[in-house]
């Protein structure tokens, strides 16, 4: 990467903040008629979010200046480090598969209930994070999930999900044979 | 005096095994529920709802109180250890707690924690058991002009806390207005920026924000490092302060409490704003206040003492009037009316024994809280040994039940999980997500309560300055500004008032 | 070897599956395991305190737990939209209260009656004008005489635009009594304006209010109904002042997905009507104003919700 080409990277956020903030100002409501109906006086259902966007815009404004001032300021003479660059983290391959389970953890519950969800998210966590013993991996996500089970379901009587179809099935046969129900 | 007998009364009853192991158990549940991550003290109260059928009236608020108070605190403990916050409230221990531990100090904050908690929450008891009816009339004096200047000076603190970078702080403020005000809009019933996803409709919670951004957010950060808990997990032995130690942070804790025990009373607002208004306000009142941020012993006891004051201050408006101010007083609200009992002016009248006996066990949970701190947070300490995958899986899952058990509703823990991807970001690019927070908390009252200010008063805008109170507020709040962004105008100020009585 | 696993899992879940399947359907007696009381607002209202007391009588009934989760947001539709897509079997029942059906009118979420089967309309109340203790007002028509000649002067506390509250005051403001709508989100806050008297009278079901009826801190001055409340025999009704404007109870009921089978629907509705007969509900009821008028099969329960739709669409196609 060429040095003129990425001493304007610190640039970017700022401005990807004020654009996409003044982009949502016209896309506050999907009835833009119906809130000029509504709106009574000065001020309708759409004034507050339109002003705080408003805002953002203004402040990322400020941000972007003082970034390309900073920029301005290093091309002079080199020296100030950039506060946007990313440090360099090891393991980032780790976290977006990471951050994929927990979100792939997220949309399992509704179809695989969240006794099953949790049980197969434990495990793969595990996995991920460097565990290797298959007894501590089976303990820790049998016991670890029976408990939250009963803390949970049978004690705070939430209404976590069950899972749809045979998943759902086989939850509530695993809360009756837990005695959760 | 009538109070103090009544008191001595009420403290008999409370004392009685019965009461007194209520109280004990809530007060347990509460700091083990505020101290997981996730798991906020409202849910605690919430679950806990359905036992308090089972009881007597009296049974269920003790017991609910006991939550209440032990929760409030217990959030503080994840805080400092891991710097994740177990509760709302808790976020601001964070910023000058978990610097402490990182140092070695954590038994040294938890114990400040506890003692200002502590203080912080008799202080307001007192209030409660002995001021009660006087202050509910000052709380019905405030009008929506008031509560919204309330608000903006909490808005306002966030450029006092924002350490050097202003208008990113600024900007990440704004971004959580904003998300605070995604959903149908609350007076006319319009979606606002749902984009015609109709789970969003219901508005993003500013719970579910939290537990994304700093519980998820660091829990990945930490896989990606496999940065251990540090600090931690030295060993947390319970130091208490000397006396002169504490007595030397009298004025931060004070401050606290004054300011909790404000802002418990203002509907809507509650242990968070309260924490974090003073934490701004200690900042610049703190001979200290630069290092802030970097593990100053006042920037933790302020917000410390603040949270808990707001515990009795909130129940004012709700044992008097008859009126919750936050979500945990609409929960003892809920178990009253469940059992007939309709709080207002007439319970003052018609059940001072009750009323009595719930203020003397609030003093109680508050004393007892020093113990039932102490033996959580050498719990949570020893968890810490676990390994940093376990606890981070554990985490996860206590986040989602979290976000889920805010509003029983799969839509929160999509939001969630999308503000811990977004959590993780920010911490990498080093954008600051207290102030996105704090925005998504305070956003949506100051938009409630500037809209309704409106339809009150004619459209006038000026109505903010011409009231008193509100005038007041925001005057506080400009001089906040003015400190906060021009540091060096505090000195002038000084420098020319004493330069001018010299003069004379 | 790892396919050799792989199929003996097959083969494991496989047989968990069936075994599930057999068990549920063994259990064919409903309702044989806890059902969920999806409240569709947060605790400490109206419709949590119902469900919450309906939950401990139906448990009664039924023999089985009805834990109650509140699930709040939209005007109640987060909560419905929660109860259409669980499975409609008959374990996941909702509140379904009046504001939510005026919320579909003006166009909120995207639901509607006919989604739902209605098993029993549980309470219901008319709305009462009430003013602070000290207010200068002391009847109805002091009240209207000050608007008539001070236009928009009087600030009303209500639940929000669009409501049953805001269409009551544009039926007096089409009259010539021009009143203004301050809005308030929260109800707690809206109690405490009008206590205070930093607004001049509030709309609301007595229930919601009853510590401060009860305290004398509230007055009642007309009760938008056509004969005087029971509760409140001195405070006149709107018809006998010559207002037409009684058709805007406020209601709660007991819903589920249409889809639920029919006997399960009767199951619920037989034990939900028993409930409402037990002297604990009547005390609970007495005490917020709130018995049911009248006793509805659920296919008359139907029709009265839906007619409640059509006069809010109504009134509000009116007043636009």
């Amino acid at each position: 990467m060429s040095g003129g080409d990425s001493s304007w990277r610190p640039v970017a956020a700022p401005l990807a903040f004020l654009v996409t903030a003044a982009v949502l100002t016209r896309f506050v409501t999907d009835r833009p008629e119906a809130a000029a109906a509504m709106a009574r006086g000065i001020a309708g259902p759409t004034t507050w979010p339109t002003i705080m966007l408003y805002g953002v815009v203004v402040f990322a404004l400020a941000w972007t200046v003082q970034r390309v001032a900073q920029v301005l300021r290093r091309r002079e003479g080199p020296g100030l480090d950039s506060p946007a660059t990313p440090p360099a983290t090891a393991g980032g391959a780790r976290v977006w598969l990471g951050i994929a389970l927990v979100l792939a953890y997220g949309f399992a519950l509704p179809v695989l209930g969240f006794a099953l969800a949790t049980l197969l998210y434990l495990v793969l966590w595990l996995l991920l994070g460097g565990v290797r013993s298959p007894w501590q991996i089976s303990l820790v996500s049998l016991i670890g999930n029976t408990v939250l089970l009963y803390l949970f379901v049978k004690l705070a009587l939430m209404p976590l999900d069950r899972g749809a179809g045979w998943a759902g099935d086989l939850t509530i046969a695993l809360y009756r044979f837990l005695h959760i129900y | 005096m009538d109070i103090v007998v009544n008191l001595f009364h009420g403290l008999l009853t409370a004392l009685q095994p019965s009461n007194f192991g209520t109280m004990l158990i809530g007060l347990a549940v509460g700091v083990v529920a505020g101290a997981l991550p996730g798991i906020s003290f409202v849910n605690a109260m919430a679950m806990a709802l359905p036992f308090t059928y089972l009881m007597t009236p009296l049974s269920a608020m003790v017991f609910l109180g006991g939550i209440y108070a032990g929760g409030v605190f217990g959030g503080s403990i994840s805080s400092i250890l891991i710097n994740i916050p177990g509760t709302p409230a808790s976020l601001p221990s964070c910023w000058d707690g978990f610097p402490m531990t990182r140092r070695g100090e954590a038994a040294r904050a938890l114990t400040l924690a506890i003692a200002a908690s502590a203080t912080g929450g008799l202080a307001s008891a007192l209030l409660l058991s002995f001021a009660a009816p006087p202050f509910a009339r000052l709380a019905l004096a405030f009008d929506q002009p008031e509560f919204f200047a309330a608000t903006f000076l909490g808005l306002v603190s966030i450029i006092a806390i924002a350490k050097s970078t202003p208008w990113i702080s600024l900007v990440s403020l704004f971004c959580g207005i904003v998300v605070g005000s995604v959903g149908v809009d609350p007076l006319y019933g319009l979606p606002r920026l749902t984009f015609g996803i109709r789970s969003l409709q219901n508005g993003i919670n500013f719970v579910v924000v939290m537990i994304g951004l700093f519980a998820l957010g660091e829990v990945l950060e930490m896989l990606g490092q496999r940065h251990h808990l540090q600090g931690a997990t030295n060993k947390v032995r319970m130091r208490f302060p000397s006396v002169r130690e504490l007595w030397a942070l009298k004025g931060a804790a004070a401050r606290g409490t004054g300011i909790g025990c404000m802002i418990g009373m203002i509907p809507g607002a509650g242990a968070t704003v309260g924490a974090v208004i003073a934490y701004g306000v200690e900042k610049q009142a703190s001979p200290r206040g630069a290092e802030f941020g970097t593990g100053v012993e006042a920037g933790l006891v302020a917000p410390e003492a603040a949270k808990n004051a707001t515990t009795g201050a909130a129940m004012i408006p709700l044992l008097t009037l008859g009126i919750p101010g936050s979500a945990a007083t609409a929960i003892m609200l809920a178990a009253l009316v469940l059992h007939g009992v309709t709080p207002g002016p007439l319970l003052f009248a018609a059940q001072t024994d009750m009323l009595y006996t719930i203020f003397a066990s609030l003093l109680l949970a508050n004393l007892c809280m020093i113990g039932a701190g102490v033996v959580v947070a050498r719990g949570f300490a020893s968890l810490m040994r676990v390994p940093p995958t376990i606890l981070g899986a554990f985490i996860v899952v206590l986040s989602v039940v979290g976000a889920f058990g805010v509003r029983n509703n799969i839509a929160d823990v999509y939001i969630c999980l999308s503000f811990g991807v977004i959590g993780y970001l920010m911490k990498r690019y080093d954008f600051p997500s207290a102030p996105l927070v704090l925005g998504v908390i305070l956003g949506p009252l100051a938009e409630r309560y500037f809209m309704t200010s409106l339809a009150n008063y004619d459209n006038n805008l000026t109505i903010f300055f011409t009231r008193p109170i509100s005038a007041t507020i925001l005057g506080f709040a400009s001089l906040f500004v003015l400190w906060a962004l021009i540091p060096d105008i505090k000195g002038k100020v000084l420098r020319l008032l004493s330069g001018r009585t010299r003069a004379r | 070897m790892t396919s050799r696993r792989f199929s003996k899992m097959a083969v494991l879940a496989a047989a968990l599956t069936l075994t599930a399947t057999t068990l549920t359907q063994a259990q064919e007696k409903y309702p044989s395991r806890p059902v969920d009381i999806v409240v569709t607002f947060g605790p400490g209202g109206g419709a949590d305190a119902m469900g919450r007391k309906m939950s401990l009588l139906l448990e009664k009934q039924l023999g089985v737990p009805f834990p109650v989760s509140n699930v709040g947001g939209a005007s109640g539709n987060a909560g419905l939209t929660k109860v259409l897509t669980a499975a409609p079997d008959g374990y996941t029942v909702a509140t379904l209260i009046a504001l939510t059906v005026s919320s579909w009118a003006s166009g909120l979420g995207s639901a509607k009656v006919e989604d739902f089967a209605i098993v029993a309309v549980t309470q219901d109340s008319p709305s009462l004008l009430f003013v602070p203790r000290d207010s200068p007002f002391k009847t109805f028509k002091d009240l209207l005489e000050f608007s008539k000649s001070n236009p928009g002067k009087l600030k009303v506390a209500t639940s929000g635009y669009g409501t049953q509250d805001d269409i009551t005051l544009k039926y007096f403001s089409a009259r010539g009594y021009k009143l203004t709508n301050v809005p308030f989100a929260k109800p707690a806050e809206r109690y405490a304006s009008t206590v205070g008297m930093h607004t001049d009278a509030i709309y609301e079901e007595p229930g919601d209010v009853a510590p401060f009826l009860a305290a004398g801190q509230l007055r009642p001055l007309v009760v938008f109904d056509d004969e005087r409340h029971p509760a409140f025999r001195s405070t006149p009704a709107s018809k006998e002042l010559g207002f037409e404007i009684s058709d805007l109870p406020n209601f709660r009921t007991i819903a589920v997905s249409a889809k639920t089978p029919p006997d399960k629907i009767k199951k619920l509705a037989d034990a939900v009507n028993a409930a409402l007969d037990t002297p604990e509900w009547k005390k609970f009821c007495s005490a917020t104003y709130t018995c049911a008028s009248h006793r509805y099969t659920p296919a008359q329960a139907q029709t009265y919700v839906k007619a409640f739709q059509d006069k809010v669409k109504g009134y509000l196609a009116t007043f636009r």
